[in-house]
């Protein structure tokens, strides 16, 4: 290959990540447009093979209802977000403790809940468990589902970032008299928080989209609005198009924070 | 310091380092724990801290016998016990002033702003001022021990325990951190150190006892022990490593 051509489309060796120069910015910027294009031209071909009649007319009408199922889903994820990640450092904590129960208790709880599909789960915890708690309020039973079923891939990541800690750190803190206690929230958690922030992101991002399977029990969230429009206008591209936006408006911030946090761990260690 | 050790046992996992391991010192200031690797000294530094509870026998400091089995007397006395490992002292998601404020505010219960006071004197008495808000990773391995030693020294401790402080350091670096434990010596302040550097064992020492071999076969005076040692183990130990 000529060596401009070279420049314009090989990263230099040993860097998985987009390069950080200016100029290399300015390549990085034109390489991804360009596959953009690439790939919003193999789409526009396909759609022209379908020879599909557009009608955005219907689910305008139905607009309302969008906003209503994104704000709805809105609400979901970030309650959600935050019951779990409590859950997740609260399991993970539970995990590591000396009581060999409160260790089952967590092992069952992550086993059974990455082994089953998040369906299984919610339909099971709407229609038994609720209702034997007296737990009425549908959306209340979303949160839990939803904190649960991301709880248990957070404890995982948390536990692992926790036992990502090495041997010396726990030593020096016991050295100086720290409490175990102590140890965690001033040794442990910070620093391993600092090194699992991206997979949390990466969670956060699933926990998100997982949010649309809440619609089989009925929560009025934004994949069941968007099935709703669907079947009111038979328009469903005009349906669908429009929920896969109002997802993406929500993950690619995260991703792209996840990106910058990245790049500054990498600087930090 | 006044220490005692009566028959001090120690095995991991069947696997016995220590035996029946007999010492009585009074009065010393600066004990350097010497010998070959996998010995025992850093197991005994280690039990001294209240790091490590021996399987049998016991150990007593100023009249006091160290109670392994109750973990908040163990705390009590990890927290008036100043310890240096051999490297990664350091927490390294805090700079230098953290380090040492984290036992002063939260083992010791000081106010951050006379931690903080007292922080800056013992910096700046120990030339670490320029490194004050460095976090580990932007130190020198030599900067990374001075500053673990002053955080082992900020918590006014009743003593020093040094675990190979310098053998993870190049030569240059060796220098500045013994000096700092010869201004520490110098001082008056009480420790024990587990060094491969003879020279410094034999002019900081007051006391050196030789460990290895499941015990603690000699001890004495450094004089004694280096120009006159009497037992075959320690003669060969001397040999080996004073030959390069």
């Amino acid at each position: 290959m000529a060596a401009p051509v070279r420049r314009w489309l090989l990263a230099p060796e040993e860097s998985a990540e987009a390069p950080h120069s200016k100029a290399s910015t300015w390549r990085w910027g034109v390489n991804l447009l360009l596959v953009a294009l690439g790939l919003a031209a193999g789409f526009t071909f396909a759609f022209q093979q379908l020879h599909y009649h557009w009608n955005w007319s219907g689910p305008w009408r139905y607009r309302a209802l969008f906003w209503q199922g994104w704000f709805t889903t809105v609400a979901l994820a970030g309650a959600s977000l935050l019951v779990s990640t409590t859950l997740g450092v609260g399991a993970a904590l539970l995990a590591r403790s000396r009581l060999l129960p409160a260790r089952a208790l967590v092992r069952l709880y992550v086993e059974g809940i990455r082994g089953t599909p998040f369906l299984v789960q919610i339909l099971l915890l709407f229609y038994v468990v609720a209702p034997a708690f007296r737990l009425e309020n549908r959306l209340a039973v979303g949160v839990l589902a939803l904190s649960l079923f991301s709880g248990a891939y957070i404890t995982e990541i948390i536990r692992g970032g926790i036992e990502g800690i090495g041997k010396s750190q726990w030593e020096t803190a016991r050295a100086i008299g720290l409490t175990r206690t102590q140890t965690y929230r001033h040794v442990v958690l910070p620093q391993a928080l600092r090194s699992i922030l991206p997979s949390l992101a990466g969670q956060f991002v699933s926990l998100i989209k997982d949010s649309s399977l809440l619609s089989v029990i009925g929560i009025g969230e934004f994949a069941l609005q968007a099935q709703q429009v669907n079947s009111q206008t038979y328009s469903t591209l005009e349906s669908y198009l429009p929920l896969a936006l109002g997802y993406l408006v929500l993950t690619l911030p995260l991703s792209l924070w996840t990106r910058r946090l990245e790049r500054r761990a990498h600087f930090d260690t | 310091m006044d220490l005692r050790l009566q028959s001090i046992g120690k095995s991991f996992g069947g696997q016995s380092v220590l035996r029946d391991v007999a010492l009585e010192l009074t009065n010393v200031q600066a004990l350097v724990l010497i010998g070959p690797s996998g010995g025992g000294k850093s197991t005994l530094l280690r039990m001294l801290a209240g790091l490590e509870p021996p399987t049998t026998g016991t150990v007593t400091l100023e009249g006091e016998p160290l109670h392994y089995h109750d973990d908040d007397a163990l705390r009590r006395h990890r927290a008036r016990t100043g310890f240096v490992f051999q490297a990664h002292n350091l927490f390294p998601h805090l700079t230098a002033t953290e380090n040492l404020l984290l036992p002063l505010v939260q083992v010791h219960g000081m106010t951050q702003d006379a931690a903080l006071e007292q922080i800056d004197t013992l910096l700046r008495r120990f030339h670490l001022s320029d490194h004050a808000h460095k976090r580990p990773s932007q130190l020198s391995g030599g900067q990374q021990q001075r500053v673990a030693i002053a955080r082992a020294v900020a918590i006014r401790p009743r003593w020093l325990l040094f675990d190979e402080p310098t053998s993870a350091l190049d030569p240059e670096m060796t220098a500045e951190v013994l000096d700092m434990i010869a201004e520490l010596r110098a001082e008056g302040r009480s420790f024990v150190l587990v060094t491969h550097q003879m020279g410094f064992a034999r002019r900081v020492a007051d006391h050196v006892a030789f460990v290895g071999f499941g015990g603690i076969p000699e001890h004495g005076q450094p004089a004694d022990i280096f120009d006159q040692p009497r037992t075959p183990e320690l003669k060969r130990f001397l040999h080996r490593v004073l030959s390069y």
